[in-house]
């Protein structure tokens, strides 16, 4: 991917949001995805049982 | 010594945000591992379809999950006296207990596809001190006292379940591990299979079409977890009008030390341990007049099951007397009064 430059300077400074400690934990929680963080089995809303894809 | 945690309902409402996706992310990889290996076993069970008309005489069902007030409050001998007149459906994680008091289920549901830990429930004849240190799992919790003495109760759970496994039915999920379905093709349960939802099979490139088109068993919508599961079962493949839950707590009690908590473990391996109880919540139960706590993940599970039992026209009852699900649509009842009505 190519990366278009600017040559000029904007007049706003822009400052990098500040994340909070929760931000940082959740932000840690995602990355760590790989674990066993979540439940024991996928949950798909507004489902029951389908007995052979026809329902 | 009580737990001081607050109440972090913002913080864990975010995460929920995030956690369909960090769920199937850290669980479908092992799904598919063990739902590819367990295509050469099916002949080993018949598909969970053939239990459709199992409930003939349209009786109520008493599900029993493996919460910790299965054994703090003592409801064994109004499930012996009402027993028969139920269907039982248990989690695999409360089957000791059932079987430990006589009490044979009329099925019993597994589904979570970890490696090494489910087949525990069943009995690890493979089991030794080595893999004991290996994975603390079992010893560090509040889940089955009996379990802290892991080998002997082990061999006491390969008995009973030996001994009781002629007289019982398992839902096994496809998604369980090559050592429960090994554990169970290798004893005389007769075993039903189904496959779990993991994602919409109307959905392009769905990976729940292309496992029923491999093996053609029903889709059962787990809730998440094996207790969800049993209601499930109880609800819309044995159509039960009225279902009551025993050890459904979705919580701790408040005294128990948050290292002895399902989760803390891996949460210490990823987080300082100053932060980690930010992922607890202290709720309070207005009926049971009580506190409890509960982790990120429960509140989760509680959340995905209050939307099912919306969804449906069956009636719940938390007879469970602790924990955290209470809501719209669960009525509180106890259940001695649950089993006098409902017969």
């Amino acid at each position: 991917m190519s990366l278009l430059k600017g040559n000029y300077k904007v007049k706003t400074d822009i400052k990098k949001k500040k994340l909070s400690k929760e931000d940082i934990l959740e932000e840690k929680f995602e990355k760590a995805a790989s674990k066993r963080l979540g439940g024991s089995m996928v949950y798909i809303k507004k489902k029951k049982i389908n007995w052979d894809l026809k329902d | 010594m009580t737990n001081s945690f607050s109440s972090n309902n913002k913080f864990i409402s975010k995460l929920h945000q995030k956690f369909a996706s960090v769920t199937y992310k850290n669980i479908v990889p092992e799904v598919k591992k063990n739902v590819f290996y367990n295509l050469k076993h099916l002949k080993i069970g018949k598909s969970i379809s053939e239990l459709r008309n199992y409930n003939m005489n349209s009786k109520n069902a008493i599900v029993v999950g493996g919460g910790p007030s299965l054994r703090k409050i003592d409801q064994i001998k109004t499930l012996k006296k009402y027993a028969k007149k139920f269907i039982i459906i248990s989690c695999d994680g409360s089957l000791f207990y059932l079987l430990s008091n006589k009490i044979v289920p009329d099925l019993v549901v597994t589904l979570d596809p970890h490696p090494t830990r489910i087949i525990r429930w069943f009995g690890d004849k493979t089991l030794n001190l080595k893999k004991i240190k290996k994975d603390n799992y079992f010893s560090r919790q509040d889940i089955e006292k009996k379990f802290n003495n892991e080998l002997k109760s082990n061999k006491k759970i390969t008995k009973l379940f030996d001994h009781y496994s002629k007289k019982l039915k398992i839902a096994l999920c496809t998604s369980s591990s090559k050592m429960v379905v090994q554990r169970l093709k290798n004893s005389n349960a007769k075993l039903f299979w189904w496959n779990p939802f993991l994602d919409d099979p109307k959905k392009k490139g769905s990976l729940t079409k292309s496992i029923y088109k491999k093996n053609k068993f029903p889709i059962i919508n787990s809730g998440g977890n094996v207790g969800a599961a049993a209601w499930m079962m109880a609800d819309s493949l044995f159509n039960c009008k009225k279902i009551a839950l025993i050890g459904m707590d979705f919580s701790y009690y408040i005294d128990t030390p948050i290292e002895s908590t399902q989760y803390y473990d891996i949460l210490k391996s990823i987080f300082k341990k100053k932060d980690i109880n930010i992922f607890f919540s202290k709720i309070y139960n207005p009926k049971l007049k009580k506190y409890f706590f509960s982790d990120y993940v429960y509140i989760w599970y509680k959340k995905c099951f209050l939307e099912m039992v919306r969804n449906t026209e069956s009636k719940t009852y938390n007879c469970t007397k602790g924990g955290i699900l209470f809501g719209k649509n669960i009525k509180l009842q106890t259940l001695n009064e649950f089993c006098k009505k409902g017969i």
